[in-house]
């Protein structure tokens, strides 16, 4: 065997090795509930307790609010994502804004250029962390397990309803739902699990 | 010149010497943070111990950040620290200059002009006594030219090596991503010539080129994946930040940077010049002045346009192309990418032209003879003029009469 040939074969093993690590390194660096547990809460901000309670880590967040909640130094309602952010609680984030004020929300993202829009949603990178802004109709599936978080206010109940069908059919997994504000009419609590525990 | 011995051993060594001295001296005069430092401090030591990007510069790739945070923890967390990894990297790059020169021009004249002009470059300097991550990049960079060239002449070992400075130089900064390419296809094609077209050989290259590099650029996000990220978060970023990248409009930087913004299309051919003025005792005044290498780089384009005559009329070596293709590919790069690019970024073109600029003068003065003094003299103009800016650019007190004409050029706030 020629010497590059061998040279060659222990640079592609070692590669190979890195980019399995590098794959499998992350992945392991993620915390989840130890069973699925779902929360109703007064206000928003508590979320960040029972996340840290559990010790959660490293996770994709599902953000159901008018606002993403991560404005350093501001009252707690509205700067809990950032010190999960900061905790390392959440490590991406999809911010779903309720479908009555996503003409403002574009108004606002498209003349930021801190956004990108893509594919009907608007993506930035928010602290090192990617954050993806869109309608609930815009989910696509998520191969992932995630924390979600619900303030329930400015949200209509076909809207819920719809969040309900997609944890319901497994559109998207969910180890730690948190609700909090208005809670819908109808089926949806049970659908979703929030009948299993109520904090409130 | 194919290893350094006797007289160039010694020139290496006082060129680095030399080197190392004109960007240290007086760095320490100011223990604060200047300049962008209050952003790369904070950015390594977020990155370093939580893995974490800062909501600034998160679209930068990291190497930059663990260099400083080694750099802290080996110098301790004062202005050494925060510089000494530019001071370091900006020295090694003017001998990796005169190394490289060795290697694409005969004899050493050339390798002296060139190191010459990176060494008293005005913004090389400036920005080896910063946190700028751009030095870091192109000391890298051309510790990866310098062993490719080595690669092509021989030895094995050095393409391994050349992957290894490949993926640190673009996990720094991503100016030489087309050059990288250019490395690559000149191997192959170099080796190809040399040992006849042999699949073991080009997959040596390409592993050690292509492979060793991802895997370099994949270890420095290490801190990063450890908050839980994967690869295809790793893919998200990126693309967010090639998208970040074409959204970053002039007003979102600095107002100096902002209000003496020069396109990449000038920074060959005129001279540039904008910076601080700091009144102090008497007739004596301090500045901070960022300005192109004039009137050497002024230089650059015509050389350039020889060296790629002569390639065109005599089918030169392969070295001399590399030199042009690794030029061009990274200067039409600044000029074609929507963003703002600013004078800081053109360092990553200024070793390339000292290196052309050199090579055409040595080429062109060689039929007059008396090769010494045509040598000399050129290098003496080089050393009076880089002399004459020093004290410019490292806020020593200087008599104003004598740089007004200079620094009514530019701009001075």
């Amino acid at each position: 065997m020629r010497k590059e040939t061998l040279y060659t074969i222990c640079i592609t093993l070692l590669c190979t090795g890195v980019v399995i690590f590098a794959a499998t390194y992350g992945k392991n660096a993620r915390s989840y509930a130890n069973s699925p547990q779902a929360h109703v809460i007064n206000e928003p901000h508590e979320a960040l307790q029972i996340w840290e309670r559990a010790g959660v880590r490293g996770r994709t967040l599902l953000l159901f609010d008018r606002h993403l909640n991560a404005d350093s130094g501001a009252p707690p309602n509205e700067s809990y994502v950032d010190s999960a952010i900061k905790k390392n609680v959440v490590r991406r984030i999809f911010h779903i804004v309720p479908g009555a004020a996503w003409q403002d929300v574009e108004r606002v993202l498209s003349g930021s250029d801190a956004f990108t829009f893509n594919n009907g949603v608007y993506r930035m990178v928010f602290q090192g962390v990617p954050v993806t802004v869109m309608r609930l109709q815009d989910i696509a599936p998520l191969a992932e397990t995630v924390l979600i978080a619900v303030n329930g206010s400015p949200y209509q109940d076909d809207e819920l309803r719809r969040l309900g069908d997609l944890i319901g059919q497994g559109v998207v997994r969910s180890d730690m739902i948190i609700w909090s504000g208005r809670l819908p009419a109808g089926p949806v609590m049970e659908r979703i699990g929030l009948h299993a525990r109520a904090d409130r | 010149m194919h290893a350094l011995t006797g007289n160039s051993r010694r020139l290496a060594l006082a060129l680095l010497v030399i080197a190392l001295i004109l960007r240290m001296w007086g760095v320490g005069d100011f223990s604060s943070f200047q300049g962008d430092d209050r952003e790369f401090v904070p950015k390594a030591k977020l990155y370093m111990e939580q893995g974490q990007f800062t909501n600034a510069l998160w679209y930068h790739p990291p190497l930059g950040s663990i260099l400083l945070y080694a750099s802290i923890a080996v110098f301790g967390d004062n202005v050494y620290g925060w510089r000494m990894t530019n001071l370091l990297l900006g020295a090694l790059s003017v001998l990796l200059v005169f190394l490289i020169g060795g290697e694409l021009f005969k004899g050493l004249d050339a390798a002296l002009l060139a190191a010459l002009l990176l060494l008293f470059d005005p913004l090389h300097i400036l920005l080896s006594r910063t946190t700028f991550e751009e030095v870091q990049a192109v000391a890298f960079f051309l510790a990866a030219v310098y062993t490719v060239l080595r690669y092509l002449r021989g030895a094995l070992v050095w393409a391994p090596i050349a992957g290894v400075f490949l993926g640190m130089s673009i996990a720094t900064k991503w100016y030489y991503a087309p050059a990288a390419l250019i490395l690559v296809v000149a191997s192959l094609a170099g080796k190809g010539k040399a040992q006849g077209r042999s699949l073991s050989t080009a997959s040596f290259t390409i592993a050690s080129l292509v492979l060793i590099p991802l895997c370099v650029y994949l270890l420095v996000f290490l801190p990063w994946f450890g908050r839980g990220y994967d690869l295809s978060d790793l893919l998200t970023i990126h693309v967010n930040a090639l998208g970040k990248s074409q959204a970053l409009y002039l007003d979102r930087f600095s107002s100096l940077l902002a209000a003496d913004f020069v396109p990449p299309s000038s920074w060959f051919v005129r001279p540039i010049l904008f910076g601080f003025r700091i009144p102090a005792e008497g007739s004596m005044t301090q500045y901070v002045v960022f300005m192109n290498n004039m009137p050497w780089l002024l230089l650059t384009l015509p050389a350039l346009l020889v060296l790629a005559w002569g390639l065109y009329r005599n089918r030169g070596p392969l070295p001399i192309a590399l030199l042009l293709a690794v030029f061009v590919s990274t200067y039409v790069q600044f000029l074609i990418v929507q963003r703002p690019i600013f004078l800081y970024s053109s360092l990553a073109l200024v070793p390339f032209a000292a290196l052309a600029i050199a090579g055409v003068y040595v080429q062109m003065t060689a039929g007059i003879g008396r090769r010494n003094l045509t040598v000399g003299w050129a290098a003496g103009a080089v050393t009076i003029v880089g002399l004459y800016l020093y004290p410019l650019i490292t806020m020593k007190h200087v008599p104003e009469a004598m740089y007004h004409p200079l620094l009514s050029l530019g701009r001075m706030y």
